[in-house]
């Protein structure tokens, strides 16, 4: 399927059901307020552009076959890093520069692992990894919190 | 006269020991970041704005305008060196700057790219103390009706614009409209689409959505990409020659005109004023040919252009509340979160505030000329540093800095969220710039359309009869038909027509 037609009737979904609840919106009508001055006015008129444009892109249908190359296989191991650090291990009791500090390690790891196992350098790595992310920890929680005040999560 | 005095007073008031650090810290950080492929402008001002949340205001946006300025400049490094744009302003850098590195002059080509960006960041300076008073005082003529299109224009612009494909920038624009429709509207205090969540009734916030954005969508991008290694590891003298700056005089003066206006077009960013500037100059130059293979003259346009645009783009965001460009829009929320109104009657409220702009940037500007001049070898080496290294510790700071605007992790889960649709999107073809300048401009379009209606008691006439209105709203019905093949191929015949008929 071409992926024009595809993006196009997500769009046109996506425009249907703004429309639709901007229209089914509570309108204030009891409070005096007139129609052209709904809270979804704007919302509904947003819902219908992105309905054309939705429309237009199905109708132009052109090939372009871009979904295919996101690597989600690749990144699917630091996108769960990433989520499980800012979703999991932030503000869940744990200390904010242990939190960073693990995680700014094992994303090295990570990412790293392939080219130093292949050098034989898996034993450097985790000094490396582990090193930097003390460092990177230590400094992002003295600069935020200590230095400019600012309250970590 | 009143103007020069307002700015030589801000010019007095910055020169002391700590302005002059932040300047010098904020240049250096922002020439850091714009080094780092993967690390835009928009980016490093959203991290910047959440850092520098606690500092008094002047301080903390005079840190914002020189880390936006540094970063411009400092991807020019990068597009030389690795023929990687550091951000994408310096796109149209690449394909002069690389060549003449390739030829090794790569410190000749930093030297140009310096004289070229500083020469065009004072222009824009110059720009920005002439018009922003002046346009600040032709917008308090304008009503309801004229911010609606205006907005409706910035985002329109950006979408046609920024990318390959102007329906995805439109789409991209009205979903970011949509977006900042979240929450509690500002007329009636109504909760809109937010499912019964009070974290969703404060609506989706707008730095946090930027980090997303630029930040974990890009570091997702870069991890995708194939690493490039720099061709060179030396470099020859970068001081500027003075020879190729009164040789391409008329270059500098063309591109820094271009860069200011389109710098001034709602939404169009620093990456379209260095493209045009370089086409410009090409159409221009006797030398055409050399373009693209090492011209002197295209990497001096291209250079000027992106910074003269810097100025240029916060022109409006100062006197009209519409921001020229991604990075301009971080930074008037950054200004409203420090407390400072820009619109129409910042000349009025605090006039002073648009001098000490004027001053930051031209700080900023001189900072740049200091370490390109002086720091280009400890640079070389920022680049070197691999991203398996950099992304990690950029994640961190994208978490940190969603979190602490409000301290509320619900935040952070924004910046997760659009981090992730925008990297779908942007693999996908849709640019991120109409996203943001549509959440930024969401709320003045809602306003004003609503707004506008109550004055006119429910009629759509004055949105298209008012004179100010009536021209926005034909550039905009002009700029959407010109999509349209069959009204396209006639404006070119006619076009045709009419030079034929001239020849």
């Amino acid at each position: 399927m071409k992926s024009d037609t595809v993006q196009g009737a997500f769009w046109i979904a996506v425009g249907g059901a703004i429309f639709y609840a901007s229209w089914t919106m509570d309108r204030l009508a009891n409070l005096g307020v007139k129609p052209f001055s709904a809270p979804g006015l704007l919302p509904g008129i947003l819902g219908v552009f992105i309905v054309l444009l939705g429309i237009a892109m199905l109708l132009r249908g052109k090939r372009q076959g871009l979904a295919e190359a996101i690597e989600w296989r690749r990144l699917a191991l630091p996108i769960g890093l990433c989520l499980g650090f800012a979703a999991g291990l932030v503000g869940r009791g744990l200390p904010f520069w242990l939190a960073a500090w693990v995680f700014v390690a094992v994303m090295i790891w990570t990412l790293q692992f392939k080219e130093r196992r292949v050098k034989r350098e898996l034993g450097r790595l985790a000094a490396i990894s582990l090193s930097i992310g003390l460092a990177a920890s230590a400094a992002i929680t003295l600069v935020f919190q200590e230095v400019f005040l600012i309250r970590l999560p | 006269m009143e103007g020069l005095s307002a700015l030589g007073r801000s010019i007095g008031s910055f020169i002391a020991f700590w302005p002059i650090v932040y300047t010098l810290g904020a240049t250096l950080l922002g020439i850091l970041i714009g080094c780092m492929p993967g690390l835009s402008a928009t980016l490093g001002i959203a991290l910047m704005t959440t850092l520098t949340i606690k500092m008094a205001p002047n301080d903390a946006i005079l840190i914002l305008i020189c880390v936006y300025v540094g970063a411009i400049y400092g991807g020019s490094r990068t597009a030389i060196l690795l023929n990687i744009p550091g951000t994408a302003a310096n796109a149209a850098a690449c394909l002069d700057g690389f060549a003449l590195a390739q030829k090794g002059q790569a410190g000749r080509a930093m030297g140009i790219a310096t004289t070229g960006s500083v020469v065009g960041s004072l222009f824009g300076v110059a720009c920005l103390a002439l018009f922003t008073p002046s346009l600040g005082e032709i917008a308090l003529s304008f009503g309801a009706f004229e911010f609606f299109w205006l907005g409706v224009f910035g985002v329109l612009m950006t979408g046609s614009l920024t990318g390959d494909d102007a329906l995805k920038g439109w789409i991209m624009g009205f979903v970011g409209l949509f977006a900042a429709q979240v929450g509690q509207e500002g007329i009636h205090a109504f909760n809109r689409f937010t499912l019964g969540s009070n974290d969703l009734a404060g609506g989706i916030s707008l730095i946090p959505a930027l980090i997303g954005a630029f930040g974990f969508a890009e570091i997702l991008m870069v991890l995708t990409a194939p690493q490039a290694k720099p061709v060179v590891n030396s470099v020859d003298s970068v001081l500027p020659r003075f020879g190729d700056v009164l040789r391409y005089w008329k270059t500098i003066l063309r591109s820094g005109v271009i860069g200011v206006y389109v710098g001034i077009l709602p939404g169009v960013g620093e990456d379209m004023a260095a493209w045009s500037s370089y086409a410009a100059a090409k159409r221009a130059s006797p030398e055409r040919d050399q373009f693209g293979k090492g011209s002197v003259e295209g990497l001096i346009a291209a250079e000027t252009g992106d910074n003269a645009s810097i100025p240029g783009g916060i022109i409006p965001a100062l006197a009209l509340a519409i921001p020229g460009s991604a990075p301009a829009a971080v930074l008037m929320a950054a200004m409203i979160i420090h407390g400072v109104q820009p619109g129409p009657m910042l000349m009025v409220s605090q006039p002073q505030f648009v001098y000490d702009v004027v001053t930051m940037t031209l700080f900023a500007t001189l900072a740049i000329l200091f370490f390109g001049l002086f720091m280009v070898r400890p640079l070389l080496k920022i680049i070197m540093v691999p991203r398996s290294i950099i992304m990690p510790i950029i994640f961190v700071l994208c978490t940190v800095g969603s979190f602490s605007i409000a301290s509320r992790l619900f935040d952070v889960w924004i910046m997760l969220a659009v981090g992730l649709c925008g990297f779908v999107l942007r693999k996908l073809g849709y640019p991120m710039a109409p996203f943001v300048l549509g959440l930024v401009l969401g709320d003045i379009v809602d306003k004003s359309l609503r707004r506008g209606l109550v004055l006119s008691d429910g009629s759509l006439a004055p949105f298209f009869t008012r004179p100010i209105s009536a021209v926005i709203f034909a550039i905009v019905l002009f700029t959407v038909l010109m999509y349209v093949p069959a009204f396209n191929r006639m404006m070119r015949n006619a076009w045709g027509l009419i030079w034929k008929g001239g020849g």
